[in-house]
């Protein structure tokens, strides 16, 4: 029964992913950014894309389950970055519009008059997206396998996903992404509601009483403890916010729609559609009450529903991690296609024309998902730290585009580059020694244990940044404001 | 009535930037003075209570911050 519930809406987003191409020209802007011309849903649901993926019926879920209040930091981040990208958004679609710009290097080497720089953004997005995109093809499988009760292999349900991936992407571009975005979102805040009620209530007779009865059972997970105390949360939420809009794709998204206004009227919509992940960590808590102990807490939601409800249910479940996976990975894929043709390819001789760069896009989407697929089924135990590092890196871009934004005068390529490098060494070493700043540094107080690494990397690069911007010599042109 | 930022531009400003920041300053300096289980809120343990009510008056100050946006009445005067 399950089984037949998941190839029904597999059959269902195909379907939707490959009517979305329906009496379209396609070229590299409209294949890769919809030609500028997405509505306010449309693009809301892409930015949402971001908020429901096959993370949240596995980490964020598993999060509440294993950490308790720690969890809340991701509704606490979604809120930061809307408010920022009130402010932010707008200035960044309108430079690109202005530019006719695609990618998100397009973009940096633009601001910053520098190809080397576009070179540099475009390699650091393709490192940081690859294990995201493998870990929404892992977390597919991991989903289709026990909402199926193994009838479907995770390893087999990676394969038939990619191949659908690789299939709508190719002819649909973000269209697909789009039209499958609407069908996600139905069917999984239609779930995330059901069974952020229905588990507390099966569990613990409801919400209330579940959280009272925690409070008595496991108290530790109801506020915040050291090492993720207040200041773990603090920090991490800013430095989740400042990097949300950061990623590749966000710039996709951004430059998708069809005008300003659109991110604005968004950010006021977006708070409350983060809210509904409390029905995620509902589940979560609830997992504590029916199938306690879980070696892997990531497994907590699949786990506590397989354990309580009917094969259809489990199918519906089955079927929204599939489309949890195939829009944003969809949206990776597009991306990280485009920024290969675009800003590696078309700088070579013989792939310099807008139609020769879009063949090479879409041809590259089949090795590139073919490296996801691979990692998802065979390198499964370093992509949460890959996707972590990704991030951290990711972020750094932040001070470079904030100043171009807030500054007159033209921050010059280099002072970006100290910025990046700098900040980028920070993260490295942080990552590949396992410490963290407190550890690293003995002499700070102990009292700042829990300070979030990226925010040490964030200081160090905007201090190079403006460093080197105060030392190199000023260019007389003013930026254009934006 | 007229609040438009014509009247009153800088008093308009304030206001809108103080709209976007109060929830944001909520949410990044509550859970240091607020890290609390009691009492319980709506069924919520206090912390998770803050940070989701937050997450509403967000949503409804950024409506506010829009609707004082002066930028808001050339809306429809983009190209299509």
């Amino acid at each position: 029964m399950a089984l037949t519930v998941v190839l029904l809406v597999f059959a269902l987003a195909m379907g939707l992913g490959l009517a979305a191409r329906r009496g379209r020209q396609m070229d590299l802007e409209q294949w890769t950014i919809g030609r500028r011309g997405f509505g306010s849903i449309l693009v809301f649901l892409l930015m949402a894309g971001e908020i429901y993926t096959t993370f949240t019926f596995l980490g964020a879920s598993g999060y509440a389950y294993g950490r308790g209040a720690p969890a809340f930091y991701i509704i606490a981040y979604g809120v930061v970055a809307y408010a920022l990208g009130y402010w932010f958004l707008p200035r960044v679609w309108r430079y690109a519009n202005d530019h006719g710009l695609i990618t998100q290097a397009d973009f940096f080497a633009h601001r910053f008059d520098s190809r080397g720089l576009g070179i540099a953004v475009g390699l650091i997005g393709v490192v940081a997206m690859l294990p995201y995109l493998a870990l929404q093809l892992e977390g597919l499988g991991l989903i289709v396998q026990i909402t199926t009760q193994n009838a479907v292999g995770s390893t087999t349900a990676i394969v038939i996903g990619t191949i659908g991936l690789v299939f709508y992407v190719v002819i649909s571009g973000i269209h697909a992404s789009a039209w499958t975005a609407v069908a996600k979102d139905i069917l999984v805040l239609g779930l995330a509601v059901f069974l952020g009620l229905y588990l507390p209530y099966h569990a613990y007779g409801g919400i209330g009483d579940m959280f009272h009865k925690l409070a008595v059972e496991f108290p530790h997970l109801l506020n915040l403890h050291d090492p993720q105390g207040p200041l773990w949360f603090s920090t991490t939420v800013l430095v989740s916010a400042l990097g949300f809009w950061m990623w590749p794709h966000a710039f996709a998204y951004t430059f998708s729609a069809r005008d300003e206004h659109i991110f604005r009227r968004n950010a006021i919509y977006l708070p409350l559609y983060q809210l509904l992940l409390l029905f995620i960590f509902f589940a979560g808590f609830a997992a504590l009450g029916i199938v306690p102990g879980l070696s892997k807490p990531d497994l907590a939601l699949l786990a506590a529903s397989a354990s309580t409800l009917p094969g259809w249910v489990l199918g519906l479940i089955g079927g929204a991690g599939l489309l949890a996976a195939l829009v944003p990975g969809s949206l990776l894929l597009i991306v990280t296609a485009a920024l290969l043709a675009k800003n590696g390819l078309a700088l070579l001789p013989g792939f310099d024309t807008e139609q020769r760069t879009h063949l090479a896009a879409r041809i590259l989407v089949l090795p590139i998902a073919i490296g996801a697929a691979a990692f998802a089924i065979f390198g499964n135990t370093g992509i949460v730290g890959l996707l972590l590092l990704g991030y951290s890196y990711i972020s750094q871009l932040f001070p470079a585009l904030a100043f171009s934004f807030l500054s007159r005068r033209r921050v010059g390529s280099a002072a970006v580059y100290a910025g990046l490098a700098s900040g980028a060494l920070v993260v490295t070493i942080l990552t590949l020694t396992h410490k963290h700043v407190v550890t690293l540094l003995p002499f700070l107080p102990r009292a700042l244990t829990g300070l979030n690494d990226g925010i040490a990397a964030l200081v160090v690069n905007i201090a190079m940044l403006l460093l080197v911007h105060a030392f190199t010599v000023r260019r007389p042109e003013p930026l254009p404001q934006v | 009535m007229n609040f438009s930022g014509e009247h009153h531009p800088r008093l308009i400003t304030t206001v809108r930037a103080a709209l976007a920041l109060i929830p944001v300053i909520a949410l990044l300096v509550g859970p240091f003075f607020l890290n609390r289980t009691r009492p319980f809120i709506l069924g919520l343990p206090f912390l998770m209570f803050w940070i989701s009510a937050w997450a509403v008056i967000a949503a409804a100050a950024m409506g506010g911050v829009y609707w004082l946006d002066p930028r808001r009445k050339t809306h429809g005067k983009d190209r299509d």
